[in-house]
Parts: structure tokens; C-alpha cells; sequence
């Protein structure tokens, strides 16, 4: 036990005594162990704390944050000053819809038509691509990339799930829509060009080769093990119940999930998220950072 | 009171007039703090979040009764607080894994475990280690670096309480970097 008072002990550590006031007081505690201890102790946590960097939001944290409580009080949130291009954070959703659509028959055609001419070695690398549309026929079928290479549909006529209103609040309310869905090969496949249209990407693994081994290496696939114990990437749960609603997978312990980036379509903050049933590389996924809805999803095959 | 105080204080008043501009500013104001308490109360990035918009959510949907007798951020901090302190309580339900003696320092350069808290992991695994009373008072007085008054008025304890709590809580957090480093001799503590 020390006779020291533990403030005057704190103060030394911390340096808030006057100079000479302190000298004084250190070279007292110098003779007695247990305070020289407590002064120590002291002296490494306040050492330790001030080593410690001041944890940050990142952007998407903030993001999320901001909307997420925005929806719990139904608010509608003012534009964020850092985008220009809407006076209010919000999406049209038909336009987007077509939009997406006009986009990715623009992107795909050259790497299709490209795909057409090297048919014969193509393997498996089968191609189907569904892409959103708000066409009153929601099929844009591509007659020029027809089976069994490659097929440009529209999954889903987002303006007849979507509201309304042109102009829908995101404010975490997710785009309640069927959401459109890119069927992709199953290797050597540029991500950016494949769900590129759809997808602004912000960090991810560019190719689907890429995407395996990084599942490979967190659910040891190659072992069958269905889960290594990690922290399952947010949204996980979701994710899952919307593929099932959505008929695309079952709901079971057996789909794993795997963060590969971020991202945002039309603004709205992405998780793109890779989705695997029993060690099959199955569907890639971005997802509302905010709320965690699906908003766009490719099937590889 | 001090500018952010007043500021805080005019804000409110807007958001409560229904200025959603108010709501953004706050939120800004104090988003980073609160999440850096929720995530060093915390120690996980996700479940910071959680406690963070259940922080805002609370104190935003009582903005009302926000009387001023205190300043604004006391409110928020000490709500974020007993929000920690609620899910602690629900993780302590679950099984968990004992802090060990002895560990190997982590791989500096692997981000995830970095980022987890964005503390060193031998200072993120002492401070886990400390009881939850002497880590909010660390983390409030120490990490934050809030005044010793607020830090009181956050956890409804009197200023020598949080001293006290304060001081021990470095001492444990020492003893705790000891024992992640190595055999370490420290002071039993005299007065618990």
C-alpha cells in the first residue's frame, strides 16, 4: 500500500504537475516501491491510450449510419453536399431501369459479339445476361446473342414494382423492386465489365478467378468445410432471405457469403457480395449498405 | 456554455421545428464520437454501428424532452453509454472466449484485425479486459478526453468516483498490457 495520493500520482503521470512540484513528488515515489509501481502503471497505460489511434466512420459507415437513422425517424435526408448532380438524394427509378438497360446492351455487345467469334472454344463459359428494364415488355431479348452462348434479357420491369412517383426517397426505403440479374461464365471473367453497368465499384477483386480463390481460401472449399468460424459480412442474413424470396437459392446454413467490395449504383452505397451454395460459387450480389436490400445480382453459371 | 454547446442546442431546437438540415448537422457533429465510444466499448466495428444509430435513433426520437440543464453531448454520450452497457450485457448472455495469459502479438499489417476497433490488438484486448464500470471511464476520460465533470455527469457518478475509476482502470489496463506482453509485477489494488 502506498501513502501517496492516487491523484497526485495520476497528475505526475499525466504531467499536469508544475515542474518542480513534480521533481519533488518523483523523487519521493522513487522510494517507495508500491508507488513507484502505481506511477509505472500508470505511465503505460497513459502511454498505450495515447498510441491508440481515434477510430473513424468510413464513408460508407457514415453512410449507413446517417440513413439508417434517417429511416428509423422517417426522415427524408437533404442531398449530401459532396454530390452536385441531384438536389435531393433520391433516384429515378425508370430511368435508371432503362438506364441500365441501354448501358448494358452497350457494354455487352462487344465482349458477346467477341464471345460469338471464339464460340467453338468456349467451353462451359455459357453466357446469359438479364438486365434490368422498364419496358412494358420486359424482355429485351438480344436475338444476335442467342443460345446457347449468350442471352441479353430483362429480368425484371422495374417501373411496375417500383412507386409511383417518379422520383423515390431513399431514405431506407430499399428499391422494393425484382432486381436485375446478370448471368455471367464461371471464370476469367472481368467483374468491372460484367456488372459494371450496374455496379460503380469502389474496392473489388476484378475477376471471377479471383473471387474463387478468395472463397476457397476463407471456407477451405477445398476441405468441405462449410464455415470457418469468421464474421459473416454484413447484410449476410438478408442477402440470403432475398435470394430465397427471390426463388434464386434455398435459404440454408449451406449458402456463404463473402464480402468482395464496395460500391454504389445510382449513388446508393453497395455491398457486392459473392454468394456460394455448398462450395459452388453461385451469385454475386450488391446490396444497400444502408438497409441491406438487394439492388442487383449476377448468377454465374 | 461552451460554442458546441450552444450550437447543439440551436440545432435541436431546429430539428424539433422540423428542420431535417438540423438532424444532418448533429448527426455530423457527433457521429465519429459516438462511434469511436460504441467501438471501443464495443471492440467490433459492426456491433459500434448498431449501438450508434440505437444512440441517435433514442436521443433523436426524445429530442423533446432535451431540457438543456446539461449539454447536448452529455445526453448523447451518456445515452451511447447505457446502450454499450445494455449490449454487453446481452453478448455476456452468450458463450465467449476467455481472454488468454499469453499471446502472440498480432500481424501488424493485417487489416481486418486492425480494423476490428481500430486500437493496436494488445491494447483493444487490455482494455476488453477491464471491467465495464473502469473501461467507460478510460475510454470516456482517457481515450476521448473528456472533462472529468462531463465524464461524471455521462455516468451519473460523482468527479472523485471517476477519478478513482479512472485510476484504476490504467492500472488494470497496464496490468492487462503485462500479461499480453509478458510477466508484469503490478500494485494490487488497495481500495477495491
Amino acid at each position: 500500500m502506498t501513502d501517496f495520493d492516487h491523484e497526485l500520482i495520476a497528475a505526475l503521470a499525466e504531467g499536469t504537475l508544475p515542474a518542480d512540484e513534480a521533481a519533488d513528488l518523483e523523487a519521493r515515489i522513487g522510494a517507495d516501491p508500491a508507488a513507484s509501481a502505481e506511477l509505472e502503471a500508470q505511465r503505460v497505460a497513459l502511454a498505450a491510450i495515447a498510441a491508440a489511434p481515434a477510430p473513424q466512420l468510413d464513408d460508407l459507415e457514415r453512410m449507413r449510419l446517417h440513413r439508417s437513422v434517417a429511416a428509423e425517424l422517417d426522415l427524408v435526408l437533404p442531398q449530401p453536399a459532396a454530390s452536385p448532380r441531384r438536389r435531393r438524394w433520391s433516384v429515378n427509378w425508370s430511368a435508371l431501369a432503362t438506364a441500365a438497360a441501354v448501358l448494358l446492351g452497350v457494354a455487352l455487345a462487344a465482349p458477346l459479339l467477341s464471345l460469338l467469334n471464339t464460340s467453338d472454344d468456349a467451353g462451359d463459359s455459357t453466357t446469359t445476361v438479364a438486365a434490368a428494364a422498364d419496358a412494358g415488355d420486359a424482355d429485351v431479348q438480344s436475338q444476335a446473342l442467342d443460345e446457347p452462348l449468350a442471352t441479353v434479357s430483362a429480368a425484371a420491369d422495374l417501373e411496375s414494382a417500383a412507386p409511383a412517383e417518379d422520383e423515390r426517397e431513399l431514405v431506407g426505403a430499399p428499391p422494393e423492386t425484382a432486381m436485375p440479374d446478370t448471368t455471367m461464365p464461371t471464370a476469367g471473367t472481368d467483374l468491372g465489365t460484367a456488372f459494371g453497368p450496374l455496379v460503380d465499384f469502389g474496392t473489388l477483386d476484378s475477376e471471377l478467378t479471383q473471387v474463387r480463390a478468395r472463397f476457397a481460401q476463407q471456407f477451405r472449399l477445398a476441405d468441405g468445410a462449410a464455415d470457418d468460424g469468421a464474421e459473416p459480412p454484413p447484410c449476410t442474413t438478408e442477402l440470403r432471405s432475398s435470394l430465397a424470396d427471390a426463388g434464386t437459392l434455398p435459404v440454408e446454413e449451406s449458402t456463404q457469403v463473402l464480402l468482395l467490395g464496395t460500391g454504389t449504383v445510382a449513388d446508393l452505397p453497395v455491398y457486392v457480395l459473392a454468394v456460394a451454395v455448398d462450395g459452388d460459387l453461385r451469385q454475386l450480389a450488391a446490396v444497400d449498405a444502408g438497409t441491406c436490400a438487394t439492388v442487383a445480382t449476377a448468377t454465374v453459371e | 456554455m461552451t460554442s458546441r454547446a450552444a450550437q447543439d442546442e440551436t440545432l435541436v431546437r431546429r430539428y424539433l421545428d422540423g428542420d431535417v438540415a438540423a438532424f444532418d448537422e448533429l448527426m455530423r457533429a457527433h457521429e465519429d464520437r459516438v462511434f469511436a465510444i460504441c467501438l471501443r466499448m464495443l471492440r467490433d466495428r459492426e456491433a459500434a454501428l448498431d449501438a450508434a444509430q440505437e444512440t441517435f435513433v433514442a436521443v433523436f426520437r426524445k429530442a423533446d424532452r432535451f431540457a438543456g440543464r446539461s449539454a447536448f453531448s452529455t445526453w448523447l454520450y451518456r445515452v451511447a453509454v447505457n446502450t454499450c452497457y445494455d449490449m454487453l450485457r446481452r453478448q455476456r448472455r452468450r458463450p465467449t472466449t476467455a481472454l488468454p495469459d499469453h499471446v502472440e502479438p498480432a500481424d501488424p499489417t493485417t487489416e481486418d484485425q486492425l480494423r476490428s476497433a481500430d486500437l493496436r490488438p494488445e491494447i483493444e484486448a487490455a482494455l476488453a479486459a477491464l471491467p465495464t464500470e473502469f473501461r467507460s471511464a478510460v475510454v470516456l476520460a482517457d481515450l476521448e478526453d473528456l472533462p472529468l465533470q462531463q465524464v461524471g455527469e455521462i455516468l451519473g457518478v460523482p468527479v472523485g468516483t471517476v477519478k478513482s475509476r479512472v485510476f484504476r482502470g490504467r492500472r488494470l489496463l497496464a496490468e492487462a498490457l503485462g500479461n499480453l506482453s509478458g510477466p508484469r509485477r503490478l500494485p494490487r489494488d488497495e481500495t477495491s
